[in-house]
Order: structure tokens, then C-alpha cells, then sequence
């Protein structure tokens, strides 16, 4: 394998593509499509709770940082610095602020010393709903800062969230981001079971294939043409998630999975043109191949039999899907993270493993 | 070069080299060789294996026997050695229709780590400077073929395959292809032609090889291959305006020539020696 020739081939790839409409079809759609669902569905951001906190400190804090991070996505906390209890008991009173909070000097410090330094919370004198919440963020987050419970105080039991159902799922998520979700995968299966057989199918049929095998070899244009389908993914995905404001909780994680995904359904897709050897085989089949691929996305909350999540959770889309679910969520909607990324890669290797097979095998080079 | 092969001048060397898809023999024990600056031509059927013979000898198909080695490199086991040495002019005009010209070239010249310089040399070579921004498939065939040769000199191959290099083209642009593939030859490009144009390959060959059912049947200069199995004739026109063909090899027809002349008949006698074509019936039995 030459890296310049994979690069040089792979750069073709992707200046021919951008002017064949079929591959630019086969990204346009599940954008479009993607689009529309963050149109047709109602923002959840709209459902946030917005809470005003008016803090007076006389020496800096982390405790502003840290009860957002306890808060999650569904809290949009804006911070405040008043002068004075003074002046916070009067922003309290006109509804200026939410809530009041009067850190004393060194509470960070005296916190981690177990010292319980007392924090002041002024609330209107009527009980609101973002006055409790925030009561309650600051328990959990002065918890946080301290690194341990607090000694003697009210003990609080938190449930764990519920996983893995599928309802779970889309509550969780909502139906907008979980359709966007799909939109996704519809994107990664499009690139990797039609563009990427397509753009190589082409080089076949039209025997351009016989000119770069005159000088690279077969797995320098295969490995280029895998880098093509991860390199359209990469790209796609972000862009996709851009027009539909969509907003993920862990980016990192997230563009791990997407990255792991195409490298295994890009595996797949390269893997059907050696059945499908014509550009009419890849238009007629890789829409059943698709099929599979996306079923798992949309059999969510259908509550199929057992024996069908049974066999869908062998399909590495379904992995594919939790992973990019948690990432989206910030949290383990799906247990099993590491189970999902483990079959993912055993997906990757059986692709590439049966495609360097046969190419191994075949009579002429 | 420092391989047994260049250093002798022989670019070519096969030795009964077989090929078999199943049950049929495309190629069934062929020996050649071809030297510095030959043209050498395949002429066949279709499906006579001239193009399995190119696809062995450019590396791309694995003999069932037999060996062959270009440039010196065993066309098997030096594949990758041999790669940069030579080049092909395919029979099918297989460019990247929506690249321009100039992307056709620069991708390859990147495949072989070529400057980009190489490139423009090549497009003012065969006169695509001006449409070398245009897509490919607004070119015509003419244009399509004179990229493709510019492609297959990139990287300036000791051995210049070309399968069917004038099919189709307009007898200009054949024209044009032709003086390339001789301006290569001359300077000291080993080229190996396969074509169905006898005439192409009377005109450019050194030598040619006839190959037919997988097996070359003669192989020599295109002038001993007339001269030893043509048939050469006479037209003669007489004083009655009547037109005969005769053969200068039939003795019975050199009588006839011969009584003619004695009595004053002949106004016009043009002698003709046999072309390829006359070879290939008379070898392989039937015309291309």
C-alpha cells in the first residue's frame, strides 16, 4: 500500500463526486430529510427551565460552574453578580432573579475541609418552581464540590435513570432529535451502501480501474475509496447536524461513534460490489441493504418481539444508533457502550477481513 | 535499467506463456521478444487473445504458465518493479469524463510522483493546452485518444502498450496516433501494438506477430511475411482495354504474361507484391 497513491486517488474521489449527481443525491437526501424532521418537530430547548440566580461573593467560587454541570440540558442557568445582600434581597423581591445565593469567603476551601461553611439561599417569599429547582441543583452541586455527602444531613436517594428502553429512549431524546438520529444513520448507510459502491462500481465498468491498477494496486483504490465513504461521513454528519440545530451533549464521544460506524458500514458497502458488479445491481439492491442497515432505527419504540431485537441487535446499525443515542444524550440511554463499540469493531474486521480475502483470491491481480 | 533484459536491448521476453480461463485456452503457449525502439504488432480475431496477452505482460493477469518479463522484471513476481516502466494505451477510452484533461493527467502524474510541469509537457505534446480545463466528455474521440496516449507517456514507459490504439478514430486523428506511437519508437520506446488495421500495421510495425486460436502462427517483418507467404500478381492491362490479374508465382499465369508481351499486347503491366491481410487469410484461415 502507497499512502501518496491512496491520497491522490482518494482526491480524485471526492472532486469527481461533488459533480456526479448520484452521489450528491445520495448525501442531499437524508439532509433534506433530516431538515424537514427538525421542521415538522417542535424544539425541545423550548422546554427548558430558565432559571435567573443573583450571587454575591466575595471571593471566586467554582459552585457557578458546577451547579449547570448538575443541572444537565433541561436547566438553562444564567448567573448574576449583585454588589450586595442588599441589593439581592431587592432583585429577589422584583422578580429580577429567580433565586438569591450569598457565598461567604473561602467556600470552596471550607467545603473540601468538611467544614460546612453555610450558604444563604434567598427565595421570593412565595415558593416558585425555579426557586426549588435551584434549591435543589445546589445540594446536589455543593455534594459535587465536596466530593462526598455531606455529615448528618437529609438524605436524599436518587434513582438511577431508566436504560435501554426504547420509550426511555425517546422521552429522553425527544421525537425531533430522535428522528434527526435516524436522518444520520439513513446518511452513514446512503454513503456506504450506494455512493462509495457506486464511485467503485464506476471504476469497474468503465475500466478507469485497469488505469490506476497499471501503477497503485487494488487495495491502494479499495483503501481510497474507504477513505472516500469515512471522509463523506465526517463531513456529512456535522453538516447535517449544523441545518438542523442540532446539538449533542458529548461531540467527542459522538464523532468517535460516527467515525467507528462508517469505517464498519463503509467495510459493508465495499463488501456488496463484490456481488454487485454493476452500477444496476448497486441502483437495484443497495436499497435492500439499506433496508437492513436502518431497520433497527426505525423499529424504536414499536415494541417489536423479543426474537426481533434479538437478531436486529447482531446488525451493527444498532450499535451504531446507541452510541450515537448516549453521545447525543450526554448520558447512558443504552447501557453497554463498550459491548457496542466491541461489536462494531468485530463488524469492521469481518468487512475488510472477507474483502482482503477476496481479493486475495481472486485468479488476477 | 540494469536488468538482464535492458542490458541486452530486449525489452520483451516470453516464453510459452499460457493462459486458461477454464476450459478455454485464450493464450496457449506464445514465445516472443521485442528490442529497444521496436514496434512490435499482435494481429488476431477478436477473442483471438491479444488483449489477455497485454493484460499478462502489463501485470494485470497471471499466467497459467509459462514466463514473460518486461523491461527485465518477471511480469509475476516483479510486478510492482515493472509498474513504473512501462504504460498502456487501453482499447476502451476509460478517462474520467467529469475531470477535465488536465485533472485526467495531474491525478496520474501524482500516481506516479510526477511534477506537474510533466503534465502541461504532455497536453502542449499532443495539443489539448487549450481544452485542458474542459471536462473530458465534452471532448471528441479524437481529443479522448491523443489524452490517452498523453497519459500513457507520463512517466516516459521503456515499454508502450497499446491495444487498438486507432478503433474508431478519424483517419486525421489515426493519423496523429500513428506519428506519436512512431516518435516514441524512435526514441527508443519498445512499443507492442495490437490492432485489426493491417494496413496500420504494415505501416508502423517492425515486426508483426499473428496470433490465432491463442497461438501465434508467424512472426517476422511485415515485408519477409509477404514475401513468404503473399501472393504476388500482376495487373495487366492489354491492347483491348482488357484488364487481367495474374500470379507471378502460378507458372501457368507467367506463360500467359509471357505470350502477351511476345505478341505486343501489354499497354500496362503493375506488379503487386501480397499484403498482410493475403498472410493472415492464407495463415489463420479466414479474414480479420
Amino acid at each position: 500500500m502507497s499512502w501518496s497513491r491512496i491520497r491522490a486517488i482518494y482526491r480524485k474521489d471526492m472532486r469527481d463526486a461533488f459533480r456526479d449527481s448520484r452521489v450528491l443525491t445520495a448525501l442531499l437526501f437524508p439532509l433534506a430529510l433530516g431538515l424537514v424532521y427538525s421542521f415538522i418537530f417542535p424544539d425541545e430547548i423550548a422546554n427548558t427551565q430558565k432559571i435567573k440566580v443573583g450571587i454575591v461573593s466575595s471571593t471566586p467560587t467554582r459552585l457557578t460552574s458546577v451547579i449547570p454541570r448538575e443541572a444537565g440540558r433541561t436547566v438553562d442557568l444564567t448567573f448574576v453578580t449583585v454588589k450586595g445582600e442588599a441589593e439581592l434581597d431587592r432583585d429577589v423581591q422584583s422578580e429580577e432573579v429567580d433565586i438569591g445565593l450569598v457565598i461567604p469567603a473561602d467556600f470552596d476551601a471550607d467545603v473540601r475541609a468538611g467544614l460546612s461553611p453555610v450558604l444563604t439561599t434567598v427565595l421570593p417569599s412565595s415558593p416558585t418552581l425555579s426557586g426549588d429547582v435551584a434549591v435543589a441543583l445546589l445540594n446536589r452541586s455543593v455534594e459535587a464540590l465536596a466530593g462526598q455527602p455531606p455529615a448528618a444531613r437529609i438524605e436524599r436517594r436518587s434513582l438511577p435513570p431508566e436504560t435501554g428502553g426504547d420509550t426511555a429512549v425517546i422521552d429522553a431524546l425527544g421525537a425531533r432529535t430522535q428522528f434527526i438520529l435516524v436522518a444520520t444513520l439513513m446518511l452513514l448507510a446512503m454513503i456506504a451502501v450506494y455512493a462509495v459502491p457506486t464511485v467503485l462500481v464506476e471504476e469497474t465498468e468503465k475500466k478507469t480501474m485497469d488505469a490506476l491498477t497499471l501503477i497503485a494496486s487494488t487495495t491502494d483504490v479499495i483503501a481510497a475509496k474507504a477513505l472516500f465513504g469515512i471522509g463523506l461521513s465526517v463531513v456529512g454528519v456535522p453538516v447535517l447536524f449544523i441545518i438542523t440545530r442540532a446539538d449533542p451533549a458529548a461531540p467527542v464521544p459522538l464523532a468517535a461513534a460516527v467515525v467507528l460506524s462508517a469505517l464498519v458500514l463503509v467495510g459493508i458497502g465495499l463488501l456488496t460490489t463484490r456481488v454487485f458488479r454493476t452500477q444496476q445491481q448497486v441502483n437495484t439492491w443497495s436499497g435492500v441493504v439499506m433496508l437492513v442497515i436502518l431497520a433497527p432505527a426505525f423499529t424504536i419504540g414499536l415494541s417489536a418481539p423479543a426474537i426481533v431485537n434479538r437478531i436486529l441487535w447482531l446488525l451493527p446499525s444498532v450499535h451504531t444508533f446507541r452510541l450515537i443515542a448516549n453521545a447525543f444524550a450526554g448520558r447512558t440511554l443504552y447501557p453497554g457502550e463498550w459491548l457496542s463499540v466491541g461489536v462494531l469493531i468485530a463488524w469492521a474486521l469481518g468487512a475488510y477481513g472477507v474483502l482482503w480475502w477476496s481479493l486475495a483470491r481472486r485468479e488476477d491481480f | 535499467m540494469t536488468t538482464a533484459g535492458a542490458s541486452t536491448g530486449v525489452t520483451i521476453e516470453i516464453e510459452d506463456l499460457v493462459k486458461h480461463y477454464g476450459e478455454v485456452r485464450a493464450v496457449d503457449g506464445v514465445s516472443l521478444s521485442a528490442r529497444e525502439g521496436q514496434i512490435l504488432g499482435l494481429l488476431g480475431h477478436n477473442g483471438a487473445g491479444k488483449t489477455t496477452m497485454i493484460r499478462m505482460l502489463t501485470g494485470r493477469a497471471r499466467p497459467t504458465s509459462g514466463t514473460a518479463r518486461v523491461c527485465g522484471c518477471d511480469v509475476v513476481h516483479e510486478r510492482e518493479r515493472m509498474k513504473p516502466l512501462i504504460n498502456l494505451v487501453f482499447e476502451e477510452q476509460n478517462l474520467y469524463e467529469r475531470l477535465s484533461g488536465r485533472e485526467n493527467l495531474q491525478l496520474f502524474a501524482e500516481l506516479y510522483g510526477l511534477p506537474k510541469a510533466r503534465v502541461e509537457e504532455l497536453l502542449e505534446a499532443v495539443r489539448l493546452q487549450e481544452a485542458a480545463t474542459r471536462k473530458v466528455k465534452t471532448y471528441s474521440s479524437g481529443m479522448k485518444q491523443r489524452l490517452l496516449v498523453a497519459r500513457a507517456l507520463l512517466n516516459r514507459p521503456k515499454v508502450l502498450f497499446l491495444d487498438e490504439p486507432t478503433r474508431g478514430l478519424d483517419p486525421t486523428s489515426a493519423r496523429e496516433v500513428r506519428d506519436m506511437v512512431r516518435e516514441q519508437a524512435r526514441k527508443g520506446t519498445t512499443v507492442f501494438l495490437t490492432t485489426h488495421y493491417m494496413e496500420e500495421a504494415d505501416e508502423l510495425c517492425d515486426r508483426v506477430a499473428f496470433l490465432s486460436s491463442g497461438r501465434i502462427v508467424a512472426v517476422d517483418s511485415p515485408r519477409e511475411l509477404k514475401l513468404r507467404y503473399g501472393e504476388r500478381t500482376a495487373t495487366v492491362l492489354l491492347d483491348t482495354r482488357e484488364e487481367h490479374t495474374v500470379g507471378l508465382d502460378d507458372p501457368q499465369d507467367a506463360e500467359r504474361l509471357q505470350a502477351w508481351m511476345a505478341e505486343g499486347r501489354v499497354l500496362t503491366v503493375h506488379s503487386r507484391e501480397g499484403t498482410l491481410e493475403d498472410v493472415f487469410i492464407n495463415l489463420a484461415g479466414r479474414p480479420l
